[in-house]
């Protein structure tokens, strides 16, 4: 006996559980993961372009994660996996920003795993440019931002203009944009 | 350096990000169900403040207005509001807390407060009705005995009543729709 079900309600078979069969709660898990190996570091990327502190970064990726799984029924593969994901992801960051108003000023570091073959010395040196680079993109404003990171995870301008919804000129222009503002933020970072 | 030199040793050092812990990949129950909790909490603290308000603004109201009748409506806000509170209170009980550390306990917490929310939905829907029977009643009373236009009362209650059943609503397709989600989740296991 499922012990949460409340006497006399209806609310499970309302909710259409039994109309799904076990076979599609399978087939959709699946490729829930398959998503997930494919794109979920590239997520975790998109998240600490958007969120600074550690706590809410780790929130708004569970956020985009059960966006994800919320929308996978309605995918009808009218796109790539990687430009719903990637849709779903970037709505939920925007949605964050909206919530959150002005972000936080520190910086916390994103997790990476070190290149055994490099010297701790290049390593420094590497990380130090990455967190730049990371600190530069947070900067940009959130319509620089959105175009940059997804240029920057390899979509093409069909792809990127697929997932923020605009025409692939506009994602021209406004990558164009981004990386002027990226390069003269670099710039002025020591 | 060139344009697509330079994006290309961005995606380098953006791409070399990668998350060390691939857990923080995977939906976490724990974390979601931890931040359902916050926000019950929070919820139901705005509940019971506003009933304080409506509390202590009858009383106050029915003691600079000593009349029969306003002391009647203070009465019956008084009931309403210890009502409504009580309600929220019980119906909660035994949702705060999981029994158990496993990803079947979050899962049956979650249910079990997706359908606390929902019999709160059908209770809301009988607490509307007697409270539009009231009012409406209250109402053609008062309008009656002092001769005054109703329409404009009965336009702005109607809207009030409209809105507040349009929320319900949505609140309930809001709280199946999880339920239904958390169907699905079952696939994940422990």
């Amino acid at each position: 006996m499922r012990r949460w079900s409340l006497a006399g309600d209806s609310a499970l078979s309302f909710a259409g559980l039994e109309a799904m069969s076990s076979v599609d709660r399978r087939a959709l898990a699946a490729q829930y993961e398959r998503i997930f190996e494919a794109y979920g570091p590239a997520l975790v990327r998109l998240t600490a372009s958007y969120e600074v502190l550690p706590q809410a970064r780790e929130d708004l990726l569970q956020e985009i994660l059960l966006a994800i799984w919320r929308a996978l029924p309605s995918f009808r593969g009218d796109c790539s996996e990687k430009t719903f994901a990637f849709r779903v992801a970037h709505n939920r960051c925007l949605t964050h920003v909206w919530r959150r108003g002005k972000s936080p000023e520190s910086e916390a570091e994103l997790p990476e795993v070190p290149d055994p073959q490099k010297s701790p010395e290049t390593l420094a040196i590497d990380s130090r440019r990455r967190d730049t680079l990371l600190a530069a993109i947070r900067a940009l404003p959130v319509n620089y931002r959105q175009v940059i990171t997804l240029a920057l995870e390899d979509l093409t301008p069909g792809e990127i203009a697929a997932v923020l919804g605009v025409t692939e000129n506009n994602v021209a222009v406004r990558l164009n944009r981004a990386r002027k503002a990226l390069r003269s933020s670099l710039e002025e970072r020591p | 350096m060139s344009m697509d030199l330079e994006l290309a040793a961005w995606r380098t050092d953006w791409q070399a990000r990668q998350p060390s812990d691939t857990a923080m990949l995977r939906l976490d129950l724990h974390r979601l169900v931890e931040r359902e909790r916050r926000k019950m909490a929070l919820g139901l603290f705005g509940q019971l403040l506003f009933g304080a308000v409506m509390l202590a603004g009858s009383a106050w109201f029915a003691s600079t207005h000593p009349t029969l009748e306003w002391m009647l409506w203070a009465a019956v806000i008084w009931a309403g509001t210890f009502f409504a509170g009580g309600f929220a209170v019980w119906n909660k009980t035994g949702t705060w807390k999981v029994l158990s550390q496993s990803n079947a306990a979050f899962l049956d917490l979650s249910r079990q407060r997706c359908l606390r929310e929902l019999r709160a939905m059908r209770i809301g829907r009988w607490f509307l009705a007697v409270q539009l029977a009231i009012v409406t009643g209250w109402l053609s009373w008062d309008f009656a005995i002092h001769r005054l236009p109703m329409g404009p009362y009965f336009f702005a209650g109607g809207v009030t009543i409209l809105l507040a059943a349009a929320y319900l609503e949505w609140f309930a397709a809001r709280e199946r729709r999880s339920l239904r989600d958390l169907g699905r989740l079952d696939e994940f296991g422990d």
